[in-house]
């Protein structure tokens, strides 16, 4: 049939014009190549937690509403919240979990930080149905001190060994006994967990340790601390779950606050928490929870990147369809022929689609190819955390199919149209000219590409600004020549002599022991000014020692901080200016703070204000600096962290020396430390990858922009110098072809120029409005991407109309 | 009337650019039978290419009629005309006008395609028209390797492979040298001899009397009319 003819003839075309279609070739399965691997992972992103057998019945407890005047929205829930909720009908199980130590896991074999572990009930594994690749997920959690491990982290411990009834030994002196290994969780999941342990055992541990008072902790409705999970039936009704949950739970507060918190100056009515039902699909991308397991992505991160990925099939079908038509122009004459012999319309439409199609097909495979050598390449550059198996599992052939299809439609849409208005008699005659209406179209493609290149450099060049701002603004304390040692708490009684070491080396300026850093998430408490009885003020806490001011350079504003001889007062708190300031404390003479809630308080815990410092930034410079307390470590507290100051320039070798020191107290542990200006950066991971995404969109819209220059000024060069018909004075009337070409360009070129004035302080607003501190862009973001793309422009429309001009010269005169 | 191949009734073409007007075709007249031999003859810029277009479905005249196999479309839209011209009229041009990416065979094979015919029929006729025009030995070579004679009778071949009532030729031998035209002529009568009205536009009188009608054109005037004996 004809579909053979035309299959055929699009490959000779395809052969005879091969330099043209190379070009072609390579610039299409490159747009396609980046738009799959952007949309594979954006489907990665949407398609979290969907992998779990039966995964839409999955679902978990979160809570919200408010305590004081402060708002909660948290995914944790109050421990008993689950054994509640198992009481409804439609609930077919239940679980808790918490993570557990994040730090070292010992086996018989090896060691590693773990930061994926948890300890949860039985009803997990009815849950999360996982598969098991050894043990049977029923009676895995017989024993209290049972723990399962994930495939890969099996291997890591015990490498080719059976695991099973192997032991682990944990960083808070837990033993416990493998009895099962699961398959790998799939990487996109808001639980990766590489370890579950029972939940039974800190039962256990804590009725030994708490002895009388385990009741009040067992019982705990005040504390949001568990992740609450429940498999529901299909017909459950979720309204009529969440009221039952809410109705039992307040019963049940009620009768935990009358027996635990009398006395204590709390008002109940005033803690309005409710649980809330949210399917786990939900979680990474709709809900962004505090005390999440894992930060879940932006959705308008990802609907950016959605958003990318058609705009690079956009500009890509667009620039191919520029080059089609430009390579179609030279085939006039053979469409005037098809026509003569009885092409239609539909004719002439079905072989320009066949062509453009099978084209994107070959570009296809090529882009596949691109997608394998870039994979590695891709993720790096947008920092996504996304495995090569995941990524290959993502891609949907139909998609591909469908994608491809699609761009090849779009590109012969054009060409087919161009030429069903073309009249054979006049191609004969030699009187076809060009279409006034082809050169406004691609001029205003070109606008358009010119308009996107010029916006996009301007919104990266002031979010680079902004990130710089961020990055050398004042952040209330010194980064610089500081270091943070993790699990300080390994130290045990030796802390204060390897303090002391630490001290006696030149090199080293200060140490301090504190529980968070600024970066970490803090713990977050609610206080009470005493002398207002009303207020609850919801505070991060934290907990240091004497040395901490200096050792990270803070300022204070009133009052002192902690000396050495403060220790044995645990009364005495510090606060920063936004805690003064919430608080209503204006001067420091009895300044009293009382600590609502803390379940294991027996009395209440009054604490003077000593000192108020200036505020540390210790969140992004996106949020306001949150009230915060300072507490002295108890005595014999746990501390997280070791802060060791350096000296100006002596950091490296310093470093070392730590090291040493660490490793000759300590040569079982591993040495674990990072730079605090790391940190920072970490702060603005999304940021960063924000700003060069825009620059690498900026750097293929303006590569597009000049493909889309190129074919259009050598479209109309060649209908210029055919126009005027001088073919033989063609020398004498050079400049005048390229001064009509400059001016039939320049309108297309300044238009898209000048609208990307209107749309980049738009964008630069909207991206500046997410942070709470931010610079104000300065004109020389608009303006010099604006003088840039101008210069650019203009050279291209140079160089390619001199040459274009001397080949139609070459040409005529032969 | 039915046995007009074509037929045109006080037939206009000026043609308009900008604010110029260029008469091309005033009242002209003209019957073609079926299976008629027609000569248009006359000098350049008489309108023979104006005429050839209307004739050929590729252009509307200004005004007047146009009848094809009976029916009237002067004033048809572009696609009804395509349609009609499918498959019933075949065009030899002076150019040439091959298809520069298609073989030979190709080329014969072009107007086919548009045609719903079985793919036996096809090739049948494709083989035919091959053999009948002695292009054989030449079926997978492209246009420029062919000489000047060569090309356009493949151009010939092309326009008959399909069996049209009707044949148009405007000017075959303008870029052959005498010999090469002297065989185009030839083939043309042959072709008109299988049955197909053959209408030939040429300045050449010695060519315009191997038909068996001339119409001599003059400022888009039919000026005569008549068999050769008249002239
Ligand atoms: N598209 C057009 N626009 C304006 N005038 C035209 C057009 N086509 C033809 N003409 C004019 O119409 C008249 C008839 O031209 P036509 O081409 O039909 O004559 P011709 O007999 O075929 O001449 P030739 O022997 O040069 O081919 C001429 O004056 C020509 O200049
Ligand atoms: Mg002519």
């Amino acid at each position: 049939m004809r579909w053979s003819s035309f299959i055929k003839i699009a490959f000779r075309n395809i052969l005879l014009h091969r330099g043209f279609s190379l070009v072609s070739l390579i610039g299409l399965s490159f747009g396609i190549a980046i738009a799959l691997l952007v949309l594979a992972y954006v489907d990665y992103e949407t398609s979290y937690d969907t992998h779990y057998p039966e995964s839409e019945h999955i679902y978990r407890l979160v809570s919200h509403g408010m305590i004081g005047d402060d708002t909660i929205q948290s995914a944790l829930t109050p421990q008993p919240l689950a054994q509640v909720a198992s009481g409804f009908n439609g609930v077919k199980a239940s679980s808790r979990l918490v993570p557990g130590t994040r730090k070292l896991v010992k086996s018989n074999y090896a060691r590693f930080n773990e930061p994926y572990f948890f300890y949860a009930d039985n009803g997990f594994f009815h849950v999360f149905e996982i598969p098991f690749l050894i043990g049977n997920p029923t009676e895995v959690f017989n024993d209290t001190n049972s723990v399962v491990l994930s495939r890969s982290a099996s291997q890591r411990f015990f490498g080719t060994r059976n695991p099973l009834g192997e032991e682990l030994t944990l960083d808070n002196g837990l033993v416990l006994k493998v009895t099962g290994v699961y398959y790998d969780l799939p990487e996109n999941t808001h639980l990766r967990a590489d370890f579950i342990a029972n939940w039974q055992i800190i039962e256990s541990r804590m009725e030994e340790s708490l002895k009388d008072e385990y009741p009040k902790w067992i019982n705990n409705w005040f504390a949001l601390n568990t992740y609450t999970y429940l498999r529901l039936s299909e017909d459950v009704s979720i309204d009529s779950l969440e009221n039952y949950i809410n109705t039992e739970s307040g019963k049940l507060s009620r009768i935990y606050f009358n027996d635990f918190a009398v006395g204590m100056d709390v008002d109940y009515e005033k803690m309005t928490v409710r649980a809330k039902v949210q399917p786990i699909s939900d979680i990474h991308l709709s809900t962004h929870l505090d005390h999440e397991i894992q930060k879940g992505a932006s959705s308008t991160y990802v609907s950016v990147f959605a958003g990318i990925a058609i705009f690079i099939l956009v500009i890509t079908a667009i620039n191919f369809m520029n080059l089609t038509t430009a390579r179609a122009a030279r085939r006039f004459k053979e469409i005037a022929i098809r026509k003569t012999f009885g092409a239609g319309r539909r004719h002439l439409v079905l072989q320009f689609f066949i062509e453009s199609v099978l084209f994107c097909f070959l570009a296809l495979g090529l882009a596949l190819v691109f997608m394998e050598l870039f994979f590695g390449r891709f993720t790096e550059l947008f920092d996504i955390s996304m495995g090569h198996s995941s990524f290959i599992n993502q891609i949907s052939f139909g998609w591909v199919l469908l994608i491809t299809l699609l761009i090849g439609v779009i590109a012969g849409s054009y060409p087919s149209f161009f030429f069903s208005g073309l009249r054979a008699e006049k191609v004969f005659k030699g009187q076809m000219r060009t279409h006034r209406w082809g050169i406004i179209i691609r001029g205003i493609l070109v606008a358009f590409q010119i308009c996107i290149a010029v916006a996009l450099m301007s919104v990266s060049m002031a979010m680079h600004n902004q990130l710089n701002f961020l990055k050398s603004a004042p952040v209330g304390y010194n980064p610089e020549n500081l270091i943070v040692i993790e699990r300080e708490y390994a130290l045990g009684a030796q802390s204060d002599s390897v303090k002391q070491l630490l001290l006696s080396k030149d090199e080293i300026e200060s140490v301090s022991s504190v529980h968070f850093v600024p970066g970490d998430e803090t713990s977050i408490m609610s206080y009470k000014n005493v002398s207002d009885t009303a207020q609850v003020v919801l505070m991060a806490t934290n907990m240091v020692d004497a040395h901490f001011f200096k050792t990270i350079g803070a300022r204070l504003a009133k009052g002192r901080w902690f000396e050495e001889q403060d220790y044995a007062d645990s009364s005495l708190v510090v606060i920063n200016e936004s805690a003064a300031r919430m608080l209503g404390f204006n001067q420091l003479e009895n300044c009293k703070l009382e600590l609502i809630g803390s379940g294991l308080a027996t009395e209440q815990l009054v604490l003077n204000v000593i000192g108020v410092i200036k505020d540390i930034h210790y969140e992004s410079l996106k949020n306001q600096v949150r009230p915060m307390v300072f507490m002295q470590h108890f005595q014999g507290a746990r501390s997280e962290h070791l802060l060791v100051k350096f000296k100006k320039g002596s950091m490296e070798v310093g470093i070392h020396k730590v090291e040493e020191v660490w490793t000759s107290v300590l040569p079982e542990e591993p040495f674990v430390y990072f730079n605090q200006i790391d940190k920072l950066d970490e702060l603005y991971r999304e940021e960063y990858r924000f700003a060069r995404i825009g620059l690498i969109l900026a750097f293929i819209a303006l590569v597009f922009a000049i493909l889309g220059l190129i074919g259009m000024v050598s479209f109309v060069v060649q209908s210029k110098s055919k126009n005027m018909e001088i073919s033989r004075m063609l020398s004498a009337s050079s400049p005048l072809i390229l001064v009509g070409t400059f001016r039939g360009v320049s309108g297309y070129i300044f238009a898209g120029i000048l609208s990307s004035l209107l749309i980049s302080p738009l964008v630069i607003d909207y991206w500046l409005s997410g942070f709470y501190y931010s610079f104000t862009p300065s004109g020389y973001c608009l303006i010099i991407p604006l003088v840039f793309m101008s210069i650019v422009s203009f050279l291209t429309v140079y160089l390619v109309g001199i040459r274009v001009f001397k080949s139609v010269v070459k040409k005529s005169e032969s | 009337m039915n046995n007009f191949m074509i037929h045109t009734r006080n037939l206009v073409k000026v043609y308009r650019n900008g604010f110029v007007e260029t008469p091309a075709l005033s009242n002209v007249n003209l019957d073609v039978g079926k299976g008629e031999y027609v000569a248009v003859f006359g000098p350049s810029g008489s309108g023979k290419t104006s005429l050839f277009n209307i004739l050929g479905l590729l252009d509307n005249p200004t005004s007047g009629e146009v009848f094809f196999m009976g029916r009237e479309i002067g004033s048809l839209p572009e696609r009804q005309r395509t349609r009609i011209r499918r498959g019933n009229i075949g065009f030899v041009f002076q150019h040439f006008n091959l298809v520069d990416e298609l073989t030979v065979q190709e080329n014969i094979e072009l107007p086919m395609i548009y045609h719903n015919l079985s793919l036996k029929e096809r090739r049948y006729r494709l083989m035919e028209a091959m053999e009948r025009f002695r292009l054989s030995h030449k079926r997978h070579e492209y246009p420029r390797q062919l000489t000047n004679l060569q090309q356009q009778t493949v151009a010939l071949a092309r326009s008959v492979v399909f069996n049209p009532g009707l044949l148009l030729a405007d000017e075959p031998t303008g870029d052959l040298d005498s010999a090469s035209g002297t065989e185009i002529m030839e083939l043309l009568s042959m072709v008109n001899e299988h049955g197909i009205a053959v209408v030939l536009f040429t300045h050449s009188l010695r060519e315009a009397q191997k038909a068996q009608r001339m119409v001599q054109v003059f400022d888009g005037h039919i000026v005569t009319q008549g068999s050769q004996g008249l002239i």
